[in-house]
């Protein structure tokens, strides 16, 4: 394939720009395989996060000509012929060069309550399910945590909506609360938190998440519509709030209010 | 380069910046100029075409009294058809309900559109459409956007998006109405063999309109069925499908019936695009024959 130009972005959080290099690529090359030549070569100074090159450990996510992707598995063969460009991804605070500080998406994963299932269904503490009911929270569950979502969602990325008074909690943590929430043996009511912490309204539905997703989930059609349709029949829907009003005064419902939690301080932050 | 850094070392893009090398503007301009036509032709014909709902004897003045249909078809955008005095397909075989004010015009499509209109706009497909093409929140992925404040649709105006499960409602009894006009253009009046006037019996029969009308409606059903919240009424509300039966295991009805809504909810873009076109279409094949302008064909 030949010589090709590479333009990375190099800096830190006071600032930085694209630098040019040439790259040797050859066939079945993917886009990791460049940076680790230019590191070799070129550029021993160059940070780049990665570990398992199979595309199962989220480390390597970076924008590929602008599109959010991972680097081990955008093999350079299905990228236009030209110029490359590689930067970070956008929507996280800049370390050095390809690498990002992702740490305020695990203060958001501290806010979700965890996984609590009903009393087992036989005396030898087992559950029976049948393989429909997991199969649909299964497809969350692929999730590597690479965190291009919440990188290209534009609540988080041009409006960076991260700290309260009023924060998103972005795709990748309200499909969590999906296999959560639609699993069968769970009992938590998360609806409260989606609503009034993470916010799930602030979602416009606009699907950059799914698009850019490299364990293909169907972030919005299976997760976030779903669970914002839950939280319309739980607070919004005249209809099934007259039932449940009718349901309190007959004493068919007890309803338990839960404390909400409300997001820790960023450890590390100056202000 | 244009990459500037924020004191926190977040770089944001202006306005319609991005490094994408693709045609990104390409799929929101098509949809702008594809809802924007529809609008338009939908816009035109409620306001400015009354009547060539169907297609009559005399196809200069479809007013004219004692105008029979000569065909079975019923213009999309006038179903249900509630009133008028000569058409098969009208509800009500008089002209306005008695309690109309005289002096208010009365134009029945107005007010019965609101309702397929208010599914649309409200379906979670066009939102995502609408958001990006017209609104630019974003133009497209990773490009970017022209303002900085947002409300989603966490707060007024947008909260009203949650309605869109009571227009679903109102779009499965219009699913009906329709299912119903199609299956009445079988069923074609004899006319006279010389004069062309329905002889008032009635005689199976098909035509092109009656194939585009069946077509129209199929696709209809297809969109509606595939609805998010339909969806979810139907079984996606339920985190257990065999509960509480739970230890036999059995695929319960919810649960076929989910499958298949998600079966056509996969391709609820391309239902929402096949069902908009041939909605418009098969309106405007049918006011075309009625204007005689095109002759429809008859196939049986
Ligand atoms: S669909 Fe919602 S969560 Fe996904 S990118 Fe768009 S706004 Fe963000
Ligand atoms: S949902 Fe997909 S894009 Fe988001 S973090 Fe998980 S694997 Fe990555
Ligand atoms: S290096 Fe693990 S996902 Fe790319």
């Amino acid at each position: 394939m030949g010589k090709t130009i590479f333009r990375i972005w190099r800096g830190d959080k006071t600032g930085g720009q694209f630098r040019e290099y040439q790259a040797e690529v050859s066939e079945g090359m993917v886009v990791l395989d460049v940076v680790h030549q230019i590191q070799a070569t070129q550029a021993p100074d160059l940070a780049c996060r990665w570990n398992c090159k199979a595309g199962k450990c989220g480390s390597c996510s970076a924008e590929i000509n602008g599109q959010p992707r991972l680097m081990c598995m955008t093999r350079m063969d299905s990228l236009p012929p030209g110029p490359v460009t590689l930067e970070p991804m956008r929507a996280f605070p800049i370390i050095k060069d390809l690498v990002t500080d992702v740490s305020w998406n695990y203060r958001i994963n501290k806010l979700i309550p965890p996984f609590k299932p009903r009393p087992p269904d036989f005396p030898d503490g087992t559950w029976r399910l049948a393989q429909e009911e997991v199969d649909r929270v299964q497809e969350f569950r692929k999730c590597i945590e690479c965190f291009l979502c919440q990188n290209v969602c534009h609540v988080l990325r041009d409006h960076q909506m991260k700290e309260p008074p009023e924060i998103f909690g972005g795709p990748r943590f309200m499909i969590r609360v999906a296999a959560l929430e639609m699993h069968p043996l769970d009992t938590v009511d998360r609806l409260p938190l989606l609503k009034d912490v993470l916010n799930i309204g602030l979602c416009n539905i606009t699907k950059c998440c799914t698009e850019v997703c490299p364990e293909e989930i169907h972030i919005t059609d299976n997760g976030i519509i779903p669970l914002k349709e839950r939280v319309v029949d739980a607070y919004y829907d005249p209809l099934l709030w007259l039932a449940r009003k009718v349901g309190n005064l007959l004493g068919l419902r007890k309803n338990k209010k839960i404390p909400l939690p409300t997001l820790q301080k960023n450890p590390t932050s100056e202000a | 380069m244009s990459a500037v850094a924020t004191p926190s070392g977040i770089l944001r893009r202006r306005y319609g910046e991005t490094m994408r090398r693709d045609a990104w503007w390409l799929g929101p301009a098509l949809t702008v100029v594809g809802l924007t036509a529809f609008v338009l032709y939908a816009t035109f014909i409620v306001l400015a075409v009354p009547g060539y709902f169907e297609i009559r004897l005399n196809k200069q003045d479809f007013f004219a009294p004692n105008n029979p249909a000569v065909a079975p078809y019923l213009a999309p955008f006038h179903a249900p058809l509630l009133f008028d005095e000569q058409s098969p397909h009208a509800w009500f075989q008089q002209a306005r309900p008695s309690w109309w004010p005289t002096w208010l015009p009365f134009n029945a499509a107005l007010l019965i559109l609101i309702f397929p209109a208010g599914f649309r706009f409200t379906c979670y497909y066009y939102r995502k459409a609408y958001y990006r093409a017209f609104w630019q929140d974003p133009p497209a992925c990773a490009v970017g956007e022209p303002r900085t404040s947002y409300w989603g649709e966490n707060h007024w105006p947008l909260l009203i998006q949650n309605v869109h499960r009571y227009f679903l409602y109102a779009a499965i009894v219009f699913l009906v109405f329709l299912w119903h006009d199609a299956l009445l253009a079988f069923r074609w009046p004899v006319l006279d063999q010389n004069t062309g006037v329905p002889t008032g019996s009635y005689t199976f029969g098909i035509g092109l309109g009656t194939i585009i009308m069946l077509i129209n409606v199929y696709l209809l059903t297809s969109y509606t069925l595939g609805c998010h919240s339909f969806r979810h009424l139907i079984g996606g509300r339920k985190n257990c499908f065999s509960c509480p039966v739970n230890g036999m295991l059995k695929p319960t009805v919810s649960y076929r019936l989910w499958r298949f809504s998600t079966h056509l909810n996969e391709r609820h873009q391309l239902w929402a695009w096949l069902s908009l076109f041939s909605v418009g279409f098969t309106d405007l094949y049918i006011r075309l024959c009625a204007a005689g302008i095109w002759h429809d064909l008859r196939i049986w």
